[in-house]
This record gives structure tokens, C-alpha cells and sequence, in this order.
């Protein structure tokens, strides 16, 4: 079974993606576990193929290995642990602020109107304007949202420098892994809120426990503000008002609770607000953040299914990881190849004599070179090209020039460079006419011929040029 | 499938001298190397059989022979004809008969070659020249084919263009032959090279696996190639457009007008040096995946010295700009503060080290320029010289199109490099003769890469984009290759 990737997984991950240690075993437990994923698309064949090599070579690396994973999960759980915290104490600050001393006896008492709005609305007005920032920069930009940025910048500093490699990698803006931040940021964000609701609640429940506390409500505008707060009453209790109706403030509650010269309404009874005002935080404050968490939780998760590893580093692993096709190119060189050794300067060109090379001798002129002549002597270089030359020698030699010591002495230098296996063909060319080389003289055949001969070398022949 | 050399599928190619079997073979293979195969318009260019086994991953699954032409094919048959015996019509047996009797003897050595690999059991591809009219000769060819009983395919290897004999040669082929096929050496791309050995599969139905592992393989490496070309073709774009030519001039330099232009140019030259370096690495890349050999690298034909490119200057002294004389100023600042701290036994509690640190770094920032000047020389030591300067930068065009052009250019060399038949053996430079291929592309499919250029131009590349411009790139690759 392949596991999931998870976040601090990756960044680990990318910090073993520079080190490219892959060996041969790695190829084939990836193409293991790729067959049993045949047919799917090639995107979730590297999710379980990188997952399978990161497994392997994740204990290899002293350097990489998990340290840089492991702080990141460290560094996430303290970003989270310190934002939980804070905002819980957020929470019971804000709720405990809110309080006011109302009228000569000074007594304890929220304001309805300005709990509800600071609470429920403040919450609601930075949440819709983050969702806004989050659709219009997003779509708009490839870069992160400032609030992402800062999570980010965070994050990194606080993971130290030993994984800044692989947070590089998952932080570079524009990266595949830019949603799988932004989720993973937001679901922090999520869980703090859902935390400063706790406290929000647990410091109401605490003051109401511990404390003397009123609610009022105050208007200036008599004919407005009762009925605008029955409609807020209204439709906050729209989720929880059906299933527990009694928790509801009805009208003549809230009209004794209505501030009158600065004084509290001694008939106005705190009860009368507070189920109202715990079902409005829980179900406008607490639940839409826990239902938000989860949903990043799913939607970093679905961020993380969606990775397609397609980065120029991770092709580049995924061609060394899978098998590529290793086709045979280096095909033998033809073995009838031979070295042409002009004596003489002749004025036969390789191409006019190549058909009777290959055609009567069977020979193909690999090369040629110029030997005897004033200027230009090649025969040296001939003699470091004669490895080439598998089939041997062939000497284009003129049929009245023949010069019996000097052809001896490169007989002899030719034999001595190629050994006694290999062949070395006089070709007799004729005097050429009109341009065109003939064939040579019989009796000038019957010369080379007993030339030949006192060679005493089995592995030379002669041969006449023939048109 | 594990295979052993003895069931190694073994096809012959046969047919008369100069027919184009080295072509048809070079093809099938990607052999552009007159060592390994020789073609040209020299009859005879084959002289000896020649084993060319099909290898993939080290394991060797089908093999090619080429062979010596027919040389003498109506005495040939004849020969055999002379061989046979009351009781049987010449067959295979027959075969080995001539070629027990004529081997090694001079005569119909050609012959006797081109048949050895057939009577140890290969197929055989007949190539033949349909332009040139069918003789005798040729019906005696196909009769001693025929003879050998072995799977056999006709390929028609056009070297003309006259078709007044195809008629002929089908209908004859078709009598002699298990199946026909057309095959021009010298333009067959991939698509064709596999459609031929597919018709393999048809003549030779028992060596099906085989082949067909050889189609798979085939499939695969052209998959990995059009993926590498992508890759070298992205990465190219990438280089070129990130690229910026830097240099210091001094201040005096600068207030020169001459001078500037002269520094200008000689960075705008050394910049388009740069990137027609990265272009013709990339072409070699491409060259190479491809296997073509004889294909050589030149200048780029584009004219890019017309495009006028971006530049920008940066203020310096000592070779620093403003922040890093600022980071500078903050490390002497924040030294000499740290001698204080010490100075005092620790009581400053390092305010010295901190306040020296922004002291240093808010004034080189603030007052860096008029900061005195040092210079040294061999001769005259240390004197006071101009130390001012500004940071010339330059590239890329400032022409969008510019990132257009690129890739046009490169596409336009891949469809070159994949249109190439390896039977060719003239030597060849890649051009671009100024046709678009971009501007054939849909709208969507130029809006990642007008994002991706962009990103690119700004000296940030988006990789997030990179992938999206990777996959539609090897698309558009693959539709070339459908083009072309």
C-alpha cells in the first residue's frame, strides 16, 4: 500500500529531489508498484512512483532524510499551537472588554447591539472581505494573498535553515504546491477562529457564571430600533430557532431591556438574552469555522491528490526513476573496408575506380592517401589510418611505373604496421586517355606479376584495372 | 518474452543491385552512417551480407540482413533450374543445392550471399524500384524468391517519378508475394517505418509477439523522444528569455555618449552570441535524440541584431549597487559598534554592534556616492581615482513577438529533424524559411505560453505555468509529427 503525501512530507521530499539518488532497485520497485496502475493517468502513476522512491531514499540521506519534514511538522504544530492560544485569549479578552458599567450604580452590562456587531459581525465582515481577496487576487494573480504571505514568511523562518531547501521549493511562488499553502495557511486561520469562538463562549459562559451582568439595548430612534432588532434577533436565530424556540427574546423581553435615561430596566432579566445570544455564537461563530476548517483540511488534501509533479526537477527525477527505452545504435562498421595507397600520384580519382572496387574486388575505399610524390607525402598518416581499414591495402600503382626497390621498401612498412593477416592488392592501373583510366598492358601485367611473386607474401595479389 | 537467438525473427533484404535495400534499411533503422551502411548511386555498395539485429533494453528481437544485390539472377535461375530434380519442382532443397555447388566456386557469388540467410529460415523484403519497367530479370529474381518458400514482402521503394510501370509491378508482385507494400526510403518518417513493420506481423504470424514488442518499443522510445525534445525546447525558451548581458561602466564613461553606444552595442552583440549558443544547443540536442548525423548546426538564420533590447542601468560604487553598498556599510557599521560593546565589557548590552549596523547601512545608503574614490594602479600605487559607475544590463527585445520567434524557430527545426529519412546521405543544415507555425495555433493554445513568455521576460519565470507550457508544447510537437 503507497501512503499519501502530506505536507511536511513534500517539503521533505524536494529537498531529496536535488540529491537524485536513484539506484537500479528503486527502478524496479517503482515499476512494481506502477503495475498495478496501468491505464491511469500519468500524473497519479508519479504520485505513487515518487512516493515509492522518496520511501527508499529518504533513510539514504543522512543530509536531506527526514529533518527537513520533521521541522516543518514541529514548526506547523507551534504556528498552530501559538495561534490557537492566542486566539482563545482573543477571545476571552474581546468578550470580557465588551462589558460596560451603565448608569449611576455603574452596573455590569453588555450592549446588545454593539456585542452582536463586533462578535458575529466583525467575524462575518473579515471573513467575507479575506473569501473576496482570496477569489478576486488568486484569479487575478498567480502570487499569494498578502495574509498567505505573511502565514509563509512565518512558517520559514520559524523552520530554521536545514529546511529551507525543500520549503523553497513548496514556497516558490507560482509552484504547483502554491494551493496546498494556501489551504494548509487558511485551515490555521480556520482553527484559531474556531479557537477565539471558544474563547468568545467559554469567557461568556465564565462572566455569566462569575459575574452580575445585564444586556440592554439602546435607540434613539424608538420607532426604527426596536423592530430592526427584532429582525436581527430574527434572522440569527433562522439555524436554532426552529428546534429551540424558547431561547428566543420575544418583544415585550426586548422592550424591558431597552436602556431608558441611562438606566437599566430592573425588570430586564439577563435570561432573557443569554440563550439568545450563546446559540447566536455558537451556530454564526463556532460552527461556519469548524465547517470551514474541515473544509480546507479536504481541500489541502484534494490539492495534494491533484499534484501532477510535472516541474522540470520532478521530469527530470521521473526519467531516471522509469524505465526509458535503451535502443542499440553503435552497429558494426562494414567490414570490407579498405585504405587506398596512391604510389605515385596517379590521376585515377577514388570515385572513377569505386565501382570496380566494389563490384570486382569487393573492397570498399575507406580512404586514401598519396605515397613517392615530392610534396605531400601521406604515407605515415596512411599507415595510422590502416586500423580502419579491416580489409586490408589496396596500392593504386601505374603499370609502366614500377619502381621494384622503392614498392619493397612500403611493402615491407605496410607489413609491419597491418601484420601478415591482413591483405595488400596491387591494382595495375593503365595510362588513362581522353581523361579515362584504361586497363593495363599485358606485358606490363606479366612485370608486376613476377614482382609480386618475389614478395613470397601469400597474403598479396594483384589485380588489372578493367573498364 | 525471453527469446534465443535461434527464434530471433530474421528478415532478408533482397532485390537487385542498386534497388535501395541499404536505403530501405538505413531508414528502418536511423543509420545515417556510410560506415555501418553504405548507400549512394553506385551499384554494388553492398558486398558482403550484413547482420543488422533490432535491439531494445540489450535484448535483440528482430533482425535485418542486408544483402549483395542480385548480380546474374536469369543464369542464377537457370542454374537452379539445372539442379532440380524429375521428382520436384525447385524448391528450398533445391536452394541449398545451388548454394552448396556455387559457393566459394567465383561464380554467382552475389547469388549465392543473398540467399544463405533465407535458407537458414529468414523472411525476406523484396525492394524494388517500381519507376523502372519490369524485365526479365526481375520475374527470374521473384521466381528464386519464391522458391525459397520463406514469408515475403514486396516493398516498392520509389526512386522516380514515372509511374507507367506501378501497374505492371503490382499486379506481377502480387502472384509472387504474400503481401505488398509501398516504402519510399528517402522520405518515410516514423509513422511509416512502424506501418512497415507492422506488415511484418502479417507475414509472419508465428514471430507475432515479437514484433509486436517491437511496435511497443518503438511507440515508447518515439514517446520519450518528442518528451526530451520538449524538454530541450523549454528549456532554450527559458534560457534565452531570462537572459540579461551585465557590465560596469564608470561614470565619466557614462556621461560620454560615445562611449555609452559603444558599451551598449558590444553587450548587445555579446548577448545575441548568448542566445544564438543556447539555440544551436538546443538544434544539437534535437540532432542527437533523432540520431541524425550528416544534419549540421549553423548561425541561427534568424535575424535577431534587428530587435531592439530592453536596457538597464543600475547606479554602483566599488562594483556594488545601492543596497549592497547599504549591506556593506551596515557589516563596517556594525563592526566598529561590535569594538565598542567589547570596549565597554558587554555594559552597552550591544547596542554598539546595532546601532553602528543601521548607522553604516542608512548612510552608505543615503551618502554612498560620496564616499572617496580608491584606485590602484602597477605603476602608480594607490591613488584616488573615479570609483562611481552604473550597471549596464540589456536584454531581452523588447518585442513580445521576440519569445514567439524563438519558438517558431525551434518548431520549425523539429519538423525538419523529423521529416529527415536517415537513407539520405547529403550533408544538410537546419533553416528556418520564415514560416509560422505559432500563428497556426488556436487561441488557448497560445494563452499559457503568452503568460509563461511574460513571466519569463520579467527575469521570473512561473512555475506553476511551466508544466501547462511543457504539455502543450509536446502536443503541438505531436501534431507536427501527424503534419509532417
Amino acid at each position: 500500500m503507497v501512503k499519501k503525501w502530506n505536507l511536511p512530507d513534500l517539503a521533505n521530499f524536494e529537498a531529496l529531489v536535488s540529491t537524485a539518488d536513484v539506484r537500479e532497485d528503486d527502478q524496479k520497485a517503482i515499476l512494481e508498484t506502477l503495475s498495478g496502475f496501468k491505464g491511469k493517468e500519468e500524473s497519479q502513476q508519479r504520485q505513487k512512483g515518487l512516493r515509492v522512491w522518496f520511501e527508499r531514499a529518504k533513510p539514504r540521506s543522512k543530509e536531506a532524510g527526514e529533518e527537513v519534514g520533521n521541522r516543518l511538522r514541529v514548526t506547523l504544530g507551534i504556528v498552530q499551537g501559538l495561534a490557537l492560544i492566542i486566539s482563545f485569549a482573543l477571545g476571552v479578552a474581546l468578550i470580557g472588554g465588551l462589558i460596560e458599567k451603565v448608569g449611576l450604580t455603574e452596573g455590569k452590562a453588555y450592549n446588545v447591539w454593539k456585542l452582536i456587531a463586533i462578535t458575529i459581525g466583525g467575524q462575518w465582515v473579515f471573513l467575507i472581505l479575506a473569501v473576496l481577496s482570496w477569489v478576486i487576487l488568486r484569479n487575478n494573480s498567480r502570487k499569494m494573498t498578502l495574509f498567505e504571505e505573511v502565514g509563509g514568511q512565518i512558517i520559514k523562518k520559524m523552520s530554521g535553515k536545514q529546511a529551507a531547501r525543500g520549503w523553497n521549493e513548496l514556497y516558490r511562488a507560482g509552484s504547483s504546491y502554491r494551493a496546498i499553502l494556501s489551504w494548509r495557511v487558511a485551515r490555521i486561520a480556520q482553527w484559531a477562529a474556531v479557537s477565539f469562538n471558544l474563547g468568545l463562549i467559554i469567557g461568556f459562559l465564565a462572566i455569566l457564571l462569575f459575574l452580575e451582568i445585564n444586556f440592554f439595548w439602546a435607540t434613539t430612534l424608538q420607532d426604527i430600533g426596536l423592530p430592526q432588532l427584532e429582525k436581527v434577533k430574527n434572522f440569527l436565530s433562522i439555524p436554532w430557532g426552529w428546534w429551540q424556540p424558547e431561547w428566543l427574546p420575544n418583544r415585550d423581553q426586548l422592550v424591558l431591556t431597552q436602556l431608558q435615561l441611562n438606566e437599566l430596566n430592573p425588570d430586564g432579566k439577563p435570561e432573557f438574552w443569554f440563550p439568545f445570544l450563546l446559540g447566536s455564537f455558537l451556530f454564526w461563530g463556532l460552527l461556519p469555522r469548524l465547517i470551514l476548517a474541515g473544509y480546507c483540511h479536504v481541500m489541502e488534501g484534494r490539492s495534494i491528490g491533484k499534484l501532477t509533479f510535472m516541474e522540470k526537477r520532478h521530469r527530470d527525477l521521473w526519467r531516471k526513476l522509469t524505465p526509458r527505452v535503451n535502443t542499440r545504435t553503435n552497429y558494426e562498421v562494414s567490414q570490407d573496408g579498405v585504405i587506398l595507397i596512391d604510389v605515385g600520384g596517379t590521376d585515377a580519382t577514388t570515385e572513377e575506380l569505386r565501382p570496380f572496387l566494389l563490384q570486382h574486388l569487393r573492397v570498399n575505399p575507406m580512404g586514401r592517401f598519396t605515397s613517392g610524390i615530392v610534396n605531400g607525402d601521406e604515407k605515415e598518416k596512411a599507415l595510422q589510418e590502416l586500423e580502419k581499414a579491416k580489409r586490408g591495402v589496396v596500392l593504386l600503382v601505374e603499370s609502366w611505373n614500377l619502381s621494384p626497390k622503392q614498392l619493397k621498401v612500403l611493402h615491407e612498412k605496410l607489413r609491419s604496421v597491418i601484420g601478415t593477416n591482413h591483405l595488400i592488392l596491387y591494382l595495375v592501373l593503365g595510362l588513362p586517355k581522353g581523361g579515362v583510366t584504361q586497363a593495363p598492358e599485358e606485358a606490363e601485367i606479366a612485370e608486376w606479376e613476377s614482382f609480386v611473386t618475389e614478395l613470397h607474401d601469400p597474403e598479396t595479389e594483384i589485380v588489372a584495372y578493367k573498364i | 518474452m525471453e527469446q534465443t537467438n535461434n527464434s530471433i525473427p530474421t528478415f532478408a533484404v533482397v532485390g537487385k543491385v542498386n534497388a535501395g535495400k541499404s536505403s530501405v534499411l538505413a531508414t528502418l533503422l536511423e543509420v545515417d552512417d556510410d560506415q555501418v551502411l553504405r548507400i549512394s548511386s553506385t551499384p554494388g555498395e553492398t558486398t558482403e551480407c550484413k547482420d543488422y539485429p533490432v535491439e531494445f533494453d540489450k535484448k535483440e528481437w528482430i533482425r535485418f540482413v542486408d544483402t549483395p544485390g542480385f548480380s546474374r539472377p536469369i543464369e542464377a535461375m537457370h542454374a537452379i533450374k539445372e539442379l532440380e530434380t524429375t521428382e520436384e519442382k525447385p524448391n528450398f532443397k533445391t536452394l541449398q543445392r545451388f548454394v552448396e555447388k556455387y559457393h566459394r566456386s567465383g561464380e554467382f557469388e552475389d547469388e549465392c550471399r543473398l540467399l544463405s540467410p533465407m535458407l537458414t529460415g529468414s523472411g525476406l523484403l523484396y525492394v524494388i524500384d517500381p519507376s523502372k519497367p519490369l524485365r526479365d530479370a526481375f520475374v527470374a529474381e521473384m521466381e528464386i524468391l519464391r522458391w525459397t518458400g520463406q514469408p515475403r514482402l514486396a516493398l516498392l521503394n520509389k526512386k522516380g517519378d514515372s509511374e507507367e510501370f506501378l501497374e505492371d509491378w503490382k499486379k506481377t508482385l502480387g502472384s509472387y508475394f504474400n503481401l505488398v507494400r509501398t516504402f519510399n526510403a528517402h522520405t518515410a518518417k516514423y509513422d511509416e517505418r512502424v506501418r512497415l513493420i507492422r506488415s511484418l506481423l502479417e507475414i509472419d504470424e508465428g514471430n507475432g509477439k515479437a514484433i509486436e514488442t517491437v511496435l511497443n518499443f518503438l511507440e515508447m522510445e518515439w514517446g520519450q523522444r518528442r518528451e526530451e525534445s520538449t524538454e530541450a525546447i523549454i528549456t532554450f525558451l527559458e534560457k534565452a528569455l531570462t537572459h540579461r548581458e551585465t557590465c560596469s561602466i564608470t561614470e565619466r564613461d557614462m556621461s560620454i555618449d560615445s562611449r555609452k553606444e559603444r558599451k551598449l552595442k558590444e553587450l548587445e552583440e555579446t548577448y545575441f552570441k548568448k542566445i544564438t549558443s543556447f539555440e544551436e544547443k538546443m538544434q544539437k540536442q534535437l540532432l542527437k535524440l533523432y540520431r541524425h548525423h550528416l544534419v549540421t548546426v549553423e548561425q541561427s538564420p534568424i535575424n535577431y541584431e534587428s530587435l531592439d533590447l530592453l536596457s538597464d542601468e543600475t547606479w554602483q560604487k566599488w562594483g556594488l549597487n545601492r543596497t549592497q553598498l547599504a549591506m556593506a556599510g551596515a557589516a563596517t557599521g556594525g563592526a566598529g559598534g561590535l569594538m565598542v560593546d567589547i570596549g565597554t565589557g558587554g555594559l552597552t548590552h550591544g547596542f554598539g554592534t546595532l546601532i553602528g549596523a543601521l548607522g553604516g547601512a542608512a548612510a552608505a545608503f543615503l551618502k554612498g556616492g560620496d564616499l572617496p574614490d580608491f584606485g590602484f594602479s602597477i605603476g602608480g600605487g594607490l591613488k584616488m581615482e573615479e570609483a562611481d559607475g552604473t550597471a549596464l544590463s540589456v536584454g531581452p527585445p523588447k518585442s513580445d513577438n521576440f519569445a514567439w520567434i524563438l519558438l517558431d524557430t525551434s518548431l520549425n527545426y523539429y519538423a525538419q529533424i523529423i521529416s529527415r529519412a536517415h537513407a539520405k546521405r547529403e550533408k544538410d543544415t537546419l533553416t528556418h524559411d520564415g514560416s509560422s507555425i505559432t500563428r497556426g495555433l488556436q487561441q488557448s493554445q497560445r494563452k499559457p505560453f503568452a503568460r509563461w513568455f511574460a513571466s519569463c521576460a520579467s527575469g521570473n519565470p512561473d512555475r506553476g505555468m511551466e508544466p501547462e507550457v511543457f504539455q502543450a508544447l509536446q502536443e503541438i510537437l505531436g501534431n507536427l509529427e501527424e503534419k509532417n
